[in-house]
């Protein structure tokens, strides 16, 4: 049985984000330049990945161990 | 009368106390209602408390008593209470994952790792804040938490560290004698070192993630935050093993035997200069070169190393970001993303699900290039050694990138990227306090070969012998401050 803390958290969380966005900053910039930027950032990581020679290399084994 | 616990009872090592109580100083009752006391006053200080666990553990507490009076000894962690990430599941109880969507998610099971310390006698009384969804996406600023920044004990104006940040400073304010936390990549090396606790990322594999929330399906890994390398090492024993439920489980125990350690004289210590000339910021130079210095003088032979040249936050942000959004893709997908705080990370997470497979899967076999480079690193050295971070505790309230701009890149790759590329190769590590910054904590790390716990824990037991870094205690972390 959860104790008594389940509609506490709930409240909690909406102060704590509200908190936490006040925290950061402030106005933050609208969603869709981030997604943007976030593309935009895809797309570097794209390229230096390419920097690098495979020859044969296979990904690690499914069940990955060290 | 209610028992009078003092500091050398909240900063004491779980083995401490743990002797303490089967000496019958004091009940488990007695001990648990004091350090939940404490967490429930102080945890909220520092934004480490996501939710008491007073019932439960209260209940756990009288079981112990009961064991104890008929002289029912199970080990080292028999009685001790502790924290755990808010990603770890306890049946029929809200595990939220730091994230508003996720704060009414009740769980439907225990996860292994709370199993298994139940089973140890260890008392869970309390779930410990941390960074929403562990930093899936890549979040911008401290402030990407339910319960707000994660506050360093040591200075409430500086983060605790992330993702783990409610395990670190709940261990470093004396909240609790240990906490479990888990790793990705940096999760529970960089809050460990920014709080000056010890902090344990054990070998992929070694720890079950059954009931633990995925970011990564290849690189999740659960492990201890402690005051004392010993303590991580007689938790990790508790927590490690083989389980049908995680899939990617190594199927290993770890028996920590900290009496048959291999003679420092047949080891070999890799270090980078430039980690501890150039990369270091200026303030944390000197702790770090002292503790250098003292693994120095323990008797290994020493020899300069370098990271094999791979673009390695490249690969972890790709295998993550991947992983991450299919693992989180119905929270994506549904739009309930939005109700995260950071608005960067929401944006990672939706560009996440747009990665291609050729780009994972190229990143993937980088990684096996990866692991076999470093398996040949560890032909010459028996274990690498580096600053955990470079510099101590950033702000709290500023985001990340801000002031990092203006920095100069070093010019020597060193072992900078020792974090990322332990976390691809699936390596154990261990950060150890090691002086400070100012008035701020700093850390080394040692980094071994898979399966090498017992080597880092004794080289980590050892130099704790010889500094009392792990000891320090907080100045705030009092009722009062």
């Amino acid at each position: 049985m959860a104790e008594k803390w389940t509609r506490r958290d709930a409240a909690r969380a909406l102060v704590g984000v509200t908190a936490a966005r006040a925290a950061s900053g402030g106005q933050q910039p609208p969603a869709r330049d981030l997604l943007a930027e976030a593309r935009r950032e895809l797309k570097e990581t794209r390229k230096q990945l390419r920097q690098v020679e495979l020859s044969e290399a296979t990904p690690p084994a499914f069940v990955f161990r060290p | 009368m209610a028992k009078n616990f003092t500091d050398d009872i909240f900063f004491a090592t779980a083995t401490e106390i743990s002797t303490r109580l089967k000496a019958k100083e004091f009940s488990c009752k007695e001990l648990t209602k004091a350090f939940l006391k404490r967490l429930e006053t102080l945890g909220p200080q520092y934004n480490a408390l996501a939710a008491p666990l007073r019932k439960r553990a209260m209940k756990k507490a009288g079981d112990v008593d009961g064991d104890l009076k008929i002289g029912r000894d199970r080990g080292p962690l028999h009685g001790v209470p502790y924290g755990a990430k808010d990603l770890l599941d306890i049946k029929g109880y809200p595990t939220t994952w730091g994230a508003k969507p996720c704060a009414g998610r009740v769980a439907e099971d225990t996860a292994t790792v709370i199993r298994k310390l139940d089973s140890a006698g260890a008392v869970c009384i309390g779930k410990l804040a941390m960074v929403e969804l562990a930093g899936g996406g890549g979040y911008s600023s401290p402030a990407a938490s339910l319960q707000g920044p994660g506050l360093n004990p040591w200075d409430k104006t500086r983060w605790a560290g992330g993702s783990s940040s409610g395990s670190a400073a709940a261990v470093a304010a004396g909240l609790v004698p240990f906490a479990l936390a888990s790793e990705t990549s940096g999760s529970i090396l960089t809050p460990s070192a920014y709080c000056g606790v010890t902090g344990l990322r054990p070998t992929y594999g070694y720890v079950s993630r059954y009931g633990a929330m995925t970011l990564s399906w290849t690189m999740d890994k659960i492990g201890p935050m402690a005051r004392s390398a010993e303590d991580c090492g007689h938790i990790l024993q508790k927590i490690s093993g083989g389980d049908y439920e995680d899939p990617l489980s190594a199927g290993k125990t770890f028996y920590y035997q900290p009496k048959f350690a291999r003679d420092f004289r047949t080891l070999t210590l890799g270090f980078a200069p430039s980690d501890f000339d150039e990369s270091a910021e200026e303030t944390a130079r000197g702790a770090l070169r002292e503790a250098l210095e003292a693994l120095m003088k323990m008797g290994f032979r020493v020899k300069e190393v370098e990271l094999p040249d791979f673009p390695y936050g490249a690969v972890t942000g790709t295998v993550i970001d991947a992983e991450g959004s299919a693992s989180f893709e119905e929270l994506i997908t549904s739009g309930r993303v939005d109700e995260l705080a950071d608005a960067k990370q929401i944006a990672g997470l939706k560009a996440g699900l747009e990665i291609r497979a050729a780009d994972y899967l190229r990143a993937m076999r980088i990684r096996r290039l990866i692991q076999q480079a470093l398996r040949e690193l560890f032909v010459d050295v028996s274990f690498l050694v580096t600053p955990t971070r470079m510099g101590p505790a950033p702000s709290a309230f500023e985001p990340f990138d801000e002031g990092e701009k203006d920095q100069p890149r070093p010019a020597r790759r060193g072992l900078r990227a020792l974090i990322p590329a332990g976390n691809l190769a699936g390596l154990p590590a261990l950060s150890l306090p090691c002086g400070f910054a100012g008035h701020l904590p700093v850390a080394i790390s040692l980094v071994a070969r898979p399966f090498w716990e017992n080597t880092l824990l004794a080289i980590g037991t050892a130099f704790q012998r010889e500094t009392d870094w792990h000891r320090r205690r907080p100045p705030a972390a009092s009722p009062s401050g």
